[in-house]
């Protein structure tokens, strides 16, 4: 396998979709690349900075805002 | 065996969850949730007795331990919003608003329209909701709303330019190779303040195409599964994958740039 293949298997590589002779080559040729071993590195660290921060706060401003909206909506009873 | 669902009345009142109306079976393990931001649980006792300040939705039902105890709690709070309950359905705002604005925002890249976009999907989701059919998520409804009314408006200020979602653009042939090759500082995530991952997670998604952001942003983001988020955009799971392929490999390149080793140091200096 070569570099350009293990890119191209990059993304089913880390969720762990790819089948099982896949992996194994990848793993192998990872053995002895390190660019490629660099490259799934970081791209793993990527996923995982964006899945594990906490969406920034709602500001109290909007939040209020649509309850304000809502609370119109139901004093109108109209759906 | 259904959940039951209580509206409490506005003041402070005193509820046993075995008083009328609520019997509790033995050898069933019941849960007790409370929504409603503004209202306070201040005892609970031995007895399960509960006191509240203020006016929300009490629901009580039987825990399935193969069940995850948030879905239980959404099902219950779903259904009283469908019957027309609206604290429920304010309970549902609270539980999905703040991923409704991330996903409003990351689509639109700024505040005003995420704000807008949030208004108007809650008030869309609101008129709906009775004909949720609870065939997938409500979440990924929820998104599937937001998502329409955010193209809406991003149409309107041709800030999305091509005409389907299914489209595949020029250069979508799922082939993308990475410009950067430098490994990372051990933890990126605390090699800078809070603060600044936020914004520097926001200024670099806002720099993919718009599609591939949308994908991005279901499927590694707000956690969809492939399938869902090629359900919610109505697109082919082969170009989920092409697109989320593009997004990660771009989106490395970019972080590149700010957790390389190199690029680790300067941020450090800079802040001493």
């Amino acid at each position: 396998m070569r570099c350009r293949q293990v890119v191209d298997k990059i993304s089913e590589y880390i969720d762990g979709e790819l089948d099982p002779e896949l992996v194994l080559e990848v793993e192998r040729h990872m053995e002895h690349c390190e660019d490629c071993r660099i490259v799934v590195d970081t791209t793993r660290k990527t996923v995982e900075i964006f899945c594990h921060t906490d969406p920034a706060p709602l500001p109290d401003d909007v939040l209020e805002r649509l309850n304000r909206m809502f609370a119109l909506q139901f004093r109108t009873g109209e759906r | 065996m259904g959940s039951q669902v209580r509206q409490l009345p506005v003041g402070r009142v005193r509820f046993s969850c075995a008083g009328p109306g609520w019997t509790i079976p033995e050898q069933v393990s019941w849960k007790i949730s409370l929504f409603r931001c503004n209202l306070s649980r201040i005892g609970l006792s031995e007895q399960q007795e509960w006191y509240f300040i203020g006016r929300g939705l009490l629901t009580a039902m039987p825990h399935s331990p193969n069940t995850p105890s948030h879905l239980d709690n959404e099902e219950s709070i779903v259904a009283a919003a469908q019957a027309g309950d609206s604290d429920a359905f304010i309970s549902l705002l609270n539980l999905y608003g703040r991923r409704v604005y991330r996903v409003a925002l990351n689509m639109t890249g700024n505040h005003q329209d995420a704000e807008d976009v949030l208004q108007e999907a809650s008030m869309n989701a609101y008129q709906a909701i009775t004909g949720f059919q609870g065939k997938s998520r409500f979440y990924s409804w929820l998104v599937r709303i937001t998502i329409n009314v955010a193209l809406s408006k991003m149409r309107k200020r041709a800030t999305w330019k091509e005409s389907s979602l299914d489209e595949a653009k020029e250069g979508e042939d799922g082939s993308y190779l990475p410009l950067e090759i430098e490994c990372w500082c051990d933890d990126p995530e605390k090699a800078c303040l809070n603060v600044e991952l936020h914004q520097i997670l926001a200024d670099v998604i806002q720099k993919l195409d718009p599609k591939s952001r949308l994908v991005f942003t279901l499927r590694d983001v707000e956690k969809f599964s492939t399938e869902e988020t090629a359900d919610v955009l109505g697109i082919s799971i082969p170009l989920v994958k092409t697109r989320l392929f593009r997004a990660r490999l771009n989106l490395r390149d970019q972080l590149t740039d700010y957790f390389g080793k190199d690029r680790r140091n300067a941020m450090q200096t800079s802040r001493r």
